[in-house]
C-alpha cells in the first residue's frame, strides 16, 4: 500500500461515521452508568476507559489525516478546517484539564479555617508509630480499587515485624456502629437507654469515648449527661449519669434553674424513671461499664450517600475495615502501625478563613434560593462566594457547591465549595469557538454554493 | 397563642357548618371575587385561583371537580371539610400504591375517609420516610407514595386553616395563615365565608349581581386588612388580576386549536391540489403563534424569568421554535411541507402539555438555587432546546416523507425532495444551535461549577444526539445516506432528541432499575417511540420490495 492510500483511509468519511457513532454509543453507556452507580463510576469505568481514548486518538488521526488530505486549502475549505481544528484544540484542551487541573473541593465549618482541597484521586499510607507523637511514613502509594480491585491486585506493604496486606476492597460499603463490652480498662462506658413518651420514642447509645470522658446528647430542651457533673448547667434541665460499678449508674434530675437535683437514685438494665416533664420516661436498656465501638460492614450494590469505599487490611491475624477517609490501628508490642486510605488532598497554599455561612430561603418556605459562604483570605480580605458567584484566588477559583446542616435545628453549621484549577480553560474555549464559527461557516458556504 | 387561634378556627369551622345546607346548589360565577385574593404557598405571592387550582390538581388531578371550578371546590373543603369525607376525589392512580393498600385496582378515585381508614397507610407511610433516609432514589412507586402524602398533607392543612396565608407579616418573610393569625382578622374572613356561602347558596332566581357586590366588599375588607398589615410585601391588584387572568384565558390551549385549524386547511389545500389555501394556513399559523407567544410573554411577567426551568415549559419553547423555524424555513425556500410540520409540531406538544399536567406540571414554579443566574441560564437553555425544534421539524417531515415513500417514490418524486431538502436545512439549523448550546452549557458549567465538562447525563445526551445527527451529515456527503436515507434519519435519530430531552429527566432520573411503571409516561413515550420504528420498518420492505421487483 502507498503512502496516499493509507492517508485516504485514514481521512475516509467511513472511518468518521464509525467514530462518531463509537463515541455517542460509549458516552450512552456511560450515563446508564451514571445512573445506576455515580458519575465517579461512570467517569472511572467508560469515559476514562481504554476505549476511549483509543476512540480519541482514532478521531485525532481522522481529523489530522483529513485536512492534510485536502491540502491546499481553498476558501471553501475554511468553515471545515475551523471546526475540525477547533475539535482537536477541544481534545488538547481536555487532555490539559485532566492531567494538570485540580477539581476537588473544601469542606470547612463555620468559623474555621483550611487550606486543603481533597480531590477524588485515593492514596494509602501506613506510618509507624512507637510513642503516639511521632510518625515514620512506611509506605505511600496512589490506589484505585474500582479499576483495579484489592482481591485481584493485593497489596503487600513490608513492615518491620512482617507485612501488612490490603486483601479485599469493596466500591460501595455501608458502615454501622455497634457497640460492644470490652475487656480494655481504658475504655468508657455506654448506655443505651429509651426516651419516650407518647409522641417521642428515642432509642440511643451514648458512650464515652475513654474512662472519665463525658458523653453528652441534647433532645430540645433536655439534655443528658453521662460523666462529669460539672458539664451540667443551670441554663437546661438535665439527666445526670455517672457510672457506679459493673451493674449500677446513679442517676439524678435537673430542672432548669434549680441547682439541686429534684430527683436522684440507682439504676440498673431494664429499670425506669419517670422524668418531670411532657411524661417523658427513661429507660436503661443495656449499660456496659467498659464499652467499644465496632464498625460492621456490609456491602451495598449500589452507592448512596451512606456508603463509602472501603478496604479491608490484615496485620498478622489481625483483620479490619479502613472507610475511605479514615484510619485503623494495629497494635504491637512496640508501638503501633497505622494505615491510612483517603481521598488526595492537595495544599492550597494559604489558610482561608469561613466567616459565615448563610442559606437565602423563598418567601415563607423552608426552599433554599441562594448560598452565601463568607471566607477571609490573605491579602484579599473579606470575599463573598455565592452561587454562580465564584472567588478566584492564588490560581484557583472558588465555587458555593454544598452546605451541610444541624439535622436537629436545621442551621447550617458547613460550606463545601468546589475548588477548581483549569489550566486547559482558555485552550479549551478556543476549540469550542473555531467549532461553532466553523460549523455556522460550513452550512452557510453550502447554501451559497448551491443557490450559485 | 397558636392553641387558641386553632380553637377559634374551629368554632369558625362550625359555625359556617351551620350555615351550609345539606345540598348545596353551586351558583358559580357569583362567588368569583375569591380569585385574585393573594396567598403566599410554596415561596411565591400567587393569586387563590391558582393555590386552589393546584391544590385541585394535586389532589384530584384535574383543574375542575364536577364541572365546578377549583376555586368554589376548595373553598368549600376548607370550610366544610366533613361534608367531603365520603366524596371521591383523591385520585391514586399507580397500581402498586393501590394493591398496597388493599384498594381495588379498577378504582381510580377514593375518599378521605377510606384512605385514612386502612391500616396500611401508617406503614406505607413508614416505608417512605425510611426510604427517605437512605437517601436513594425514589422510584415511581414511591414517587406515587409521595404523591398520596401530599394529597393527605394537603387536605390536613386545608381543614386546619393553615393552607391561606393571607396576611403578609410585619417582620419576616412568612405570611400568616388562618390559624395564627388573630381575632380581628379572623373575624374579617368570617364575614367573607358567610358572604361566600350566601352567594353560594342563592336560589337560582336571586339576584346575582348584589349578592356578588356584596362578596366584592368582603373581598376588599380582606385584601385591605393584609395590605395594611405590610404594604411593601402586598402585590399589586393588577398582578394578581394578571395571573387569573392567564389561569383562565388557558392561551396554549387556545393556540393549539388555532394551530389545529391551520394544519386541517393545509391538509384540504395540500389533498385537493389547491394552493390558494396557503395564505388562510400562514394567517392561522400566525395567529397561533401570536396566541402561543402571548401566553408565554406573560408567564416570563409573571416568574419574571425565561420560562425554560421545567418540561412543560421546555415543550411549549421547543413546539414555539418549531413554528418560528417551520415560517422562516417556507419564507426563504418555499418547500410547502414545512408549512405544515410547525404546526402540527407545535398542535403535538401543546395538546401534551394541557392533557398531561401530572407529567408535564404546569404551575409556576420559583427557581432552583443553581438556576438563579438568568443569563447563562437563558442563553443555553433556550440555544439547546430550540435546537430540538428544528430537529423536531426533520421529525415530521420524515414522518410525511415516509408516507410518500409509501405511496410510490416515482409518482412523489417532487415532493420528496422538498420534504428531503427541508430535513437537510432543518439538521443544519438544528445542528448548529445544538452544538452553540452545549459549548455554551459548558461556558455556564465552567462558569457556576467550575468545570467545562463534567459528564452530567443531560450534557451527556445532548451531545449524543448531536453526534448521531452529525454522523448523519457525514453519510450523507459520503453518499451511504440519499433521500430515502435522509426520511429515515429524520425520524430515528429524532429518539435520541427524545432521550435528551425527556429520557434523561423521566427515565434515568428514576433510576434504570425502576422504570416501566408508568408514573411519568414513560411507556407511552416508549410506545410512541416504537410505533415510529415499525413506522420505518414497514417503509423500507415495501421499498425494498418495489426495487427488487423492478
Amino acid at each position: 500500500m502507498n503512502k496516499k492510500s493509507i492517508l485516504k483511509r485514514l481521512a475516509s468519511l467511513n472511518l468518521a461515521v464509525f467514530i462518531i457513532l463509537s463515541l455517542a454509543v460509549i458516552s450512552a453507556v456511560g450515563t446508564i452508568y451514571e445512573a445506576r452507580f455515580d458519575a465517579e463510576v461512570a467517569s472511572q469505568i467508560v469515559y476514562r476507559s481504554v476505549w476511549m481514548y483509543i476512540v480519541l486518538g482514532l478521531l485525532t488521526i481522522n481529523l489530522t489525516a483529513v485536512m492534510i488530505d485536502r491540502w491546499p486549502w481553498k476558501t471553501k475549505h475554511v468553515g471545515f478546517v475551523l471546526a475540525h481544528i477547533g475539535i482537536i484544540i477541544l481534545l488538547v484542551g481536555g487532555i490539559i484539564t485532566q492531567k494538570w487541573g485540580i477539581d476537588g473541593s473544601m469542606y470547612f465549618e463555620i468559623g474555621t479555617s483550611s487550606r486543603w482541597v481533597t480531590v477524588s484521586e485515593r492514596e494509602l499510607s501506613v506510618y509507624s508509630t512507637f510513642d503516639g507523637n511521632s510518625f515514620t511514613s512506611l509506605f505511600h502509594r496512589d490506589v484505585n480499587f474500582l479499576k483495579s480491585p484489592a482481591k485481584d491486585n493485593k497489596i503487600s506493604i513490608p513492615v518491620m515485624d512482617g507485612t501488612i496486606d490490603v486483601i479485599d476492597s469493596m466500591d460501595f460499603a455501608q458502615f454501622s456502629e455497634r457497640i460492644v463490652a470490652s475487656q480494655d480498662p481504658l475504655d468508657g462506658s455506654g448506655v443505651r437507654f429509651q426516651l419516650y413518651n407518647n409522641q417521642l420514642n428515642e432509642l440511643q447509645w451514648m458512650v464515652q469515648s475513654r474512662k472519665g470522658k463525658t458523653a453528652v446528647s441534647e433532645f430540645g430542651p433536655l439534655r443528658l449527661v453521662f460523666g462529669d457533673s460539672s458539664a451540667i448547667t443551670s441554663e437546661m434541665n438535665h439527666l445526670f449519669l455517672e457510672p457506679i460499678n459493673n451493674s449500677d449508674l446513679r442517676y439524678a434530675v435537673y430542672k432548669k434553674e434549680e441547682p439541686k437535683p429534684v430527683q436522684a437514685g440507682v439504676l440498673r438494665d431494664g429499670e425506669e424513671i419517670d422524668l418531670p416533664w411532657m411524661g417523658l420516661k427513661f429507660k436503661v436498656l443495656r449499660y456496659l461499664a467498659s464499652a467499644h465501638r465496632e464498625w460492621d460492614v456490609k456491602k451495598v450494590e449500589r452507592p448512596s450517600p451512606m456508603s463509602t469505599s472501603a478496604a479491608l487490611i490484615q496485620y498478622k491475624d489481625q483483620k479490619q475495615w479502613a472507610q475511605l477517609n479514615d484510619i485503623v490501628r494495629f497494635f504491637t508490642p512496640a508501638g503501633a502501625y497505622i494505615v491510612k486510605y483517603g481521598q488526595r488532598r492537595v495544599d492550597i497554599g494559604e489558610e482561608i478563613f469561613l466567616k459565615n455561612f448563610s442559606v437565602g430561603r423563598y418567601q415563607g418556605t423552608q426552599r433554599a434560593m441562594a448560598y452565601e459562604s463568607v471566607v477571609e483570605v490573605p491579602g484579599l480580605g473579606e470575599q463573598l462566594i455565592s452561587m454562580n458567584e465564584p472567588l478566584k484566588f492564588n490560581g484557583y477559583t472558588f465555587y458555593q457547591a454544598s452546605f451541610q446542616e444541624s439535622p436537629r435545628t436545621g442551621t447550617p453549621t458547613a460550606s463545601i465549595l468546589s475548588v477548581n484549577k483549569d489550566p486547559g480553560r482558555a485552550i479549551k474555549y478556543l476549540g469550542s469557538l473555531f467549532i461553532v464559527l466553523g460549523i455556522i461557516h460550513l452550512f452557510w458556504f453550502k447554501q451559497k454554493q448551491k443557490k450559485k | 397563642m397558636r392553641k387558641i387561634n386553632m380553637f377559634c378556627w374551629s368554632i369558625l369551622i362550625l359555625g359556617a357548618n351551620l350555615f351550609m345546607p345539606i345540598n348545596i346548589v353551586l351558583a358559580g360565577t357569583n362567588t368569583s371575587p375569591l380569585k385574585s385574593i393573594a396567598v403566599q404557598a410554596e415561596g411565591r405571592v400567587k393569586p387563590y385561583d391558582t393555590l386552589a387550582r393546584e391544590a385541585l390538581a394535586m389532589i384530584y388531578g384535574k383543574s375542575t371537580f364536577e364541572k365546578k371550578p377549583a376555586y368554589e371546590i376548595m373553598f368549600t373543603m376548607m370550610l366544610a371539610p366533613e361534608t367531603w369525607g365520603e366524596r371521591e376525589i383523591f385520585e391514586i392512580q399507580h397500581v402498586g400504591v393501590k394493591e398496597a393498600l388493599r384498594f381495588p385496582k379498577e378504582k381510580k378515585y377514593f375518599s378521605i375517609n377510606e384512605i385514612m381508614k386502612t391500616d396500611r397507610l401508617p406503614l406505607l407511610m413508614q416505608d417512605l420516610s425510611a426510604r427517605r433516609e437512605s437517601k436513594e432514589k425514589l422510584d415511581p412507586y414511591f414517587q406515587a407514595l409521595q404523591r398520596l402524602e401530599n394529597q393527605i398533607w394537603t387536605f390536613k392543612a386545608i381543614t386546619a386553616g393553615q393552607w391561606m396565608a393571607l396576611w403578609p407579616p410585619k417582620e419576616g418573610s412568612k405570611w400568616l395563615s388562618l390559624d395564627v393569625a388573630d381575632k380581628d382578622k379572623q373575624e374579617i374572613f368570617v364575614a367573607l365565608t358567610k358572604s361566600f356561602l350566601t352567594a353560594l347558596t342563592a336560589p337560582s332566581d336571586a339576584d346575582g349581581s348584589l349578592l356578588k357586590k356584596d362578596l366584592q366588599t368582603k373581598v376588599d375588607d380582606l385584601v385591605a386588612s393584609a395590605k395594611n398589615e405590610n404594604p411593601s410585601l402586598y402585590p399589586t391588584q393588577q398582578l394578581m388580576d394578571l395571573e387569573v387572568h392567564y389561569n383562565e384565558l388557558n392561551p396554549f390551549r387556545w393556540a393549539w386549536i388555532i394551530y389545529l385549524i391551520a394544519v386541517l386547511i393545509f391538509v384540504v389545500s395540500w389533498l385537493s391540489g389547491k394552493p390558494q389555501y396557503f395564505k388562510a394556513v400562514w394567517v392561522f399559523t400566525l395567529l397561533g403563534l401570536i396566541m402561543h407567544s402571548y401566553g408565554f410573554g406573560l408567564r416570563m411577567y409573571l416568574t419574571e424569568r425565561p420560562p425554560v426551568s421545567n418540561m412543560f415549559e421546555t415543550v411549549v419553547w421547543v413546539s414555539w421554535g418549531a413554528v418560528l423555524f417551520a415560517l422562516l424555513l417556507e419564507k426563504i425556500y418555499k418547500f410547502g411541507v414545512t408549512l405544515l410540520a410547525g404546526p402540527l409540531v407545535a398542535v403535538f406538544c401543546l395538546i401534551l402539555t394541557d392533557m398531561a399536567p401530572s407529567i408535564l406540571d404546569p404551575t409556576l414554579q420559583p427557581l432552583e438555587p443553581v438556576l438563579r443566574s438568568n443569563f447563562w441560564l437563558t442563553v443555553h437553555v433556550l440555544t439547546i432546546t430550540i435546537s430540538y425544534s428544528a430537529f423536531f421539524i426533520a421529525f415530521v417531515l420524515g414522518d410525511l416523507g415516509l408516507y410518500y415513500v409509501i405511496k410510490g417514490e416515482s409518482q412523489w418524486q417532487d415532493r420528496i425532495k422538498a420534504i428531503v431538502a427541508g430535513i437537510y436545512r432543518s439538521f443544519q439549523i438544528g445542528i448548529v444551535l445544538l452544538a452553540a448550546g452545549i459549548i455554551l452549557g459548558g461556558v455556564w458549567a465552567d462558569y457556576s461549577w467550575g468545570r467545562f465538562w463534567g459528564w452530567d447525563p443531560k450534557e451527556t445526551w445532548a451531545l449524543i444526539a448531536l453526534l448521531g445527527y452529525l454522523a448523519v451529515l457525514h453519510g450523507r456527503i459520503n453518499g451511504i445516506i440519499r433521500d430515502f436515507g435522509m426520511i429515515v434519519s429524520g425520524v430515528v435519530t429524532f429518539s435520541l432528541v427524545i432521550m435528551a430531552w425527556y429520557g434523561v429527566n423521566y427515565v434515568l432520573g428514576a433510576g434504570l432499575h425502576s422504570y416501566g411503571f408508568g408514573a411519568g409516561g414513560v411507556e407511552y413515550v416508549s410506545a410512541f417511540i416504537f410505533a415510529h420504528l415499525v413506522y420505518v420498518l414497514v417503509a423500507y420492505i415495501i421499498r425494498k420490495g418495489r426495487i427488487s421487483a423492478s
